[in-house]
């Protein structure tokens, strides 16, 4: 099976007041046809930049400095804006966490959906709206008639986040970015959204990304996982072999500092410290000065991705002698 | 149980919010309408415990947790804490001994504050220590919600949104509380954070024997941290009871199915099921009968009319649902209860 995006040697760097930063570094990794990734890790380590990059939807003073993105057979990195309004809705589209943000408060539900169904394909009015129906209807909308005429402000918090799930797919994507789309919902709609991507996934064999910081919803939903720390990814692999044996310290302190499976009253296996900030990353391993295994010689260089079982890589050289993998 | 009085004590608790009158309204002489948002909460908090409070978004949690420390004016009902009524206008120093830690951090703290200020106007306007020994607690309150100390002299506005979290969480603290209101402290912050500002709740409880009100949507946080706790649903208690058997063994149809929803980390985890069906109905348009008649697959007729069930309790638990006996719940008569739902 070939990748419909591949991701190589990603870097993305952000201008602040003193000049340029590496916001994102070398990060690398295929997506297939029907293929679910969850993408987690820290606050700040670039889950929301390596996403929008995919579809060069990166804000202003932020710039990809290298590496390259195929997406369908088109590279996305080299192209003009205007030929990347080609691939933006019919190839890949993307949904983001706060769908009050997002959907545009003066224009009804049924016209922000069909618009870019004309913009795209050259729809009629009528033909849009039913393809907007259509959708309201595929993604559990009641009533979609009288739906498609109301405002966001009409919707509830769920059914604004389905709506511009209905939104993205307007044009068919293949591949569908969703940047913490249920974060902000109850466990009970966060339940109906993931049944909905997944059975997306199951009838249009649409690839997704996930970005969440939830291990619970990744563990429920995704076939892979990537870890980012500090602007890597620092492993990957089936989310079977990352959670279940993760061979990253970060991943295992992650996996372990998950509350509700202890004892209640007991404490959490915390991992110390905090993340660093995109100015302090240090020059070798970004996780060693949290790590209960680092030495002097994490310190120094950059450790590499290496693999640590099918399909599993790790940026951990001393990987083997976490508590998991013995 | 302990024979000890309980720290808190909520009996009837009721707070209606006034809603603004649309034109209409005023046109065609419509009374004002009123939405409830605490619909008759009883509740008690022994000394040293943690409950916690869970439930949709909108069911009442933060009222509730408000209006239980006197933040919030109650339309009926009455609270007491240590056997005295709490008020809005109760002694600066009863004050001190209730404290709450706000869902949203930043609309809670003076962003043209530094974090140094925050945190030591209460202590000294409380005389927690001598004026000398102010800057050494506040230096220690930072260390222990692990807050770098570099960012004492920073503006509380310009620090992260877990940053504010746990400067929400210092002051709080500082002014060394016996009962503690959390409303959604963890939220906002990522995962190996999380960890370590459960830590220190669990570790302040210990030691001084902090009470916590904890409220919450994420039932593995509650699951970990509290001993009891209450579902909320359109703010009324439907289930109540020691965390462990309310999550291991679930009375209420509306407790099964939020935790049917709520994702378990498991590496072998199964995709989620078919979702909890339909949303709750208005809370300025209830309908008769219980509650939560409009979303249960189990409800009977009885449910469709005549008040509410009440909260009837059974040994430690106590759950409000026509459908479930307590008589027939006693340990030793196996836990019959209502057919499983399918979700
Ligand atoms: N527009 C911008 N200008 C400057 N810096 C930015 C901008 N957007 C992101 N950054 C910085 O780049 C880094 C990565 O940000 P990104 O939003 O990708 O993180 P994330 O992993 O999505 O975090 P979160 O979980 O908080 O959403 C952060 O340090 C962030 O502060
Ligand atoms: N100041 C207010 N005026 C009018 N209505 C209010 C006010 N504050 C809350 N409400 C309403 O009261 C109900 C309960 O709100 P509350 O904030 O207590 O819920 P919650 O359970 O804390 O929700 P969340 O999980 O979203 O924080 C909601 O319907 C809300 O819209
Ligand atoms: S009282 Fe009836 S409607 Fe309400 S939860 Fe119980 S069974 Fe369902
Ligand atoms: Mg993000
Ligand atoms: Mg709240």
């Amino acid at each position: 099976m070939s990748a419909l995006l591949s991701v190589s040697d990603l870097c993305i760097d952000v201008t602040g007041s003193d000049g340029p930063m590496r916001a994102v570094s070398d990060v690398s990794f295929d997506l297939a046809e029907g293929e679910v990734m969850g993408l987690v890790g820290e606050s700040g380590s670039g889950k929301t930049l390596t996403c929008r990059s995919v579809l060069r939807l990166l804000p202003r003073k932020v710039a990809i400095t290298g590496g390259r993105i195929e997406l369908a057979g088109h590279r996305v990195t080299e192209m003009t804006e205007r030929q990347l309004a080609t691939v933006r809705g019919p190839v890949g589209a993307m949904i983001f966490q706060n769908p009050t943000a997002h959907l545009n408060p003066v224009m009804t539900i049924g016209n922000q959906i069909a618009e870019p169904v004309r913009i795209h394909e050259g729809a009629s009015r009528a033909e849009a709206r039913a393809r907007a129906r259509d959708l309201l209807v595929q993604v559990g909308i009641p009533d979609p008639d009288s739906r498609l005429d109301q405002y966001p402000h009409e919707f509830s918090g769920g059914m604004r986040q389905r709506a511009m799930i209905a939104a993205a797919l307007a044009c068919r994507p293949r591949l569908l970015i969703a940047d913490e789309p249920t974060t902000a919902l109850d466990v009970t709609v966060q339940a109906q959204i993931l049944r909905l991507l997944l059975d997306l996934r199951d009838s249009l064999g649409l690839a997704i990304i996930l970005v969440t910081h939830d291990l619970a919803v990744v563990s429920q939903t995704c076939e892979k996982v990537a870890v980012m720390y500090a602007g890597r990814i620092v492993e990957s692999g089936p989310k079977p072999a990352v959670l279940g044996r993760p061979c990253h310290p970060y991943t295992e302190g992650l996996v372990a500092s998950q509350p509700g499976g202890g004892v209640p009253g007991t404490l959490l296996k915390a991992i110390p410290g905090q993340p660093p900030g995109l100015s302090d990353r240090p020059p070798g391993c970004a996780f060693a000065p949290r790590c209960p295994i680092a030495r002097s010689s994490c310190e120094s260089a950059v450790p590499p991705l290496e693999s640590a079982g099918p399909a599993h890589r790790t940026a951990c050289p001393h990987w083997s002698e976490l508590g998991a993998a013995a | 149980m302990s024979a000890e009085a309980p720290l808190l004590q909520a009996r009837g608790v009721v707070v209606r919010y006034d809603l603004p009158r649309s034109l209409g309204d005023l046109l065609s002489r419509r009374p004002a309408r009123a939405l409830q948002a605490v619909a008759g909460i009883d509740m008690s908090v022994a000394r040293g415990t943690a409950l916690g409070i869970v439930g949709e978004s909108g069911c009442g949690k933060s009222t509730l947790g408000r209006a239980l420390i006197g933040l919030q004016d109650l339309s009926a009902g009455d609270v007491s804490i240590n056997g005295l009524r709490v008020s809005s206008n109760m002694p600066k120093d009863r004050r001190r001994s209730m404290q709450m830690i706000f869902q949203d951090p930043y609309g809670a703290l003076n962003p043209l504050l530094t974090v140094a200020q925050t945190l030591s106007e209460p202590i000294r306007v409380h005389r927690i220590v001598p004026p000398d020994q102010v800057d050494d607690r506040v230096a220690d309150l930072m260390a222990r919600v692990g807050l770098p100390t570099d960012l004492m002299h920073r503006r509380a506005g310009s620090l992260s949104g877990g940053q504010q979290q746990r400067v929400g969480i210092a002051r709080a603290l500082s002014v060394e509380p016996e009962l503690i209101v959390a409303d959604e402290c963890v939220a906002a912050l990522d995962v190996s954070i999380q960890a370590q500002v459960l830590n220190l709740l669990l570790a302040l409880r210990a030691e001084l024997g902090l009470t916590l009100i904890f409220i919450s949507h994420d039932l593995g946080v509650v699951r970990q941290v509290c001993d009891r706790v209450a579902v909320l649903y359109l703010g009324r208690v439907v289930e109540e009871g020691p965390t462990d058997e309310v999550f291991g063994d679930p009375h209420h149809p509306y407790t099964r199915t939020l935790l049917a929803a709520a994702p378990v980390m498991r590496p072998d985890a199964p995709p989620p099921g078919p979702p909890p069906v339909g949303e709750p109905p208005s809370p300025t348009d209830m309908p008769p009968g219980c509650p939560y008649q409009t979303r249960c697959l189990q409800a009977v007729d009885a449910c469709r009319s005549g008040p509410a069930p009440p909260l009837r309790p059974f040994g430690p638990r106590a759950v409000a649902c026509h459908l479930h006996d307590p008589a027939a719940a006693r340990p030793d008569a196996g836990q019959p209860r209502p057919t499983e739902v399918t979700t």
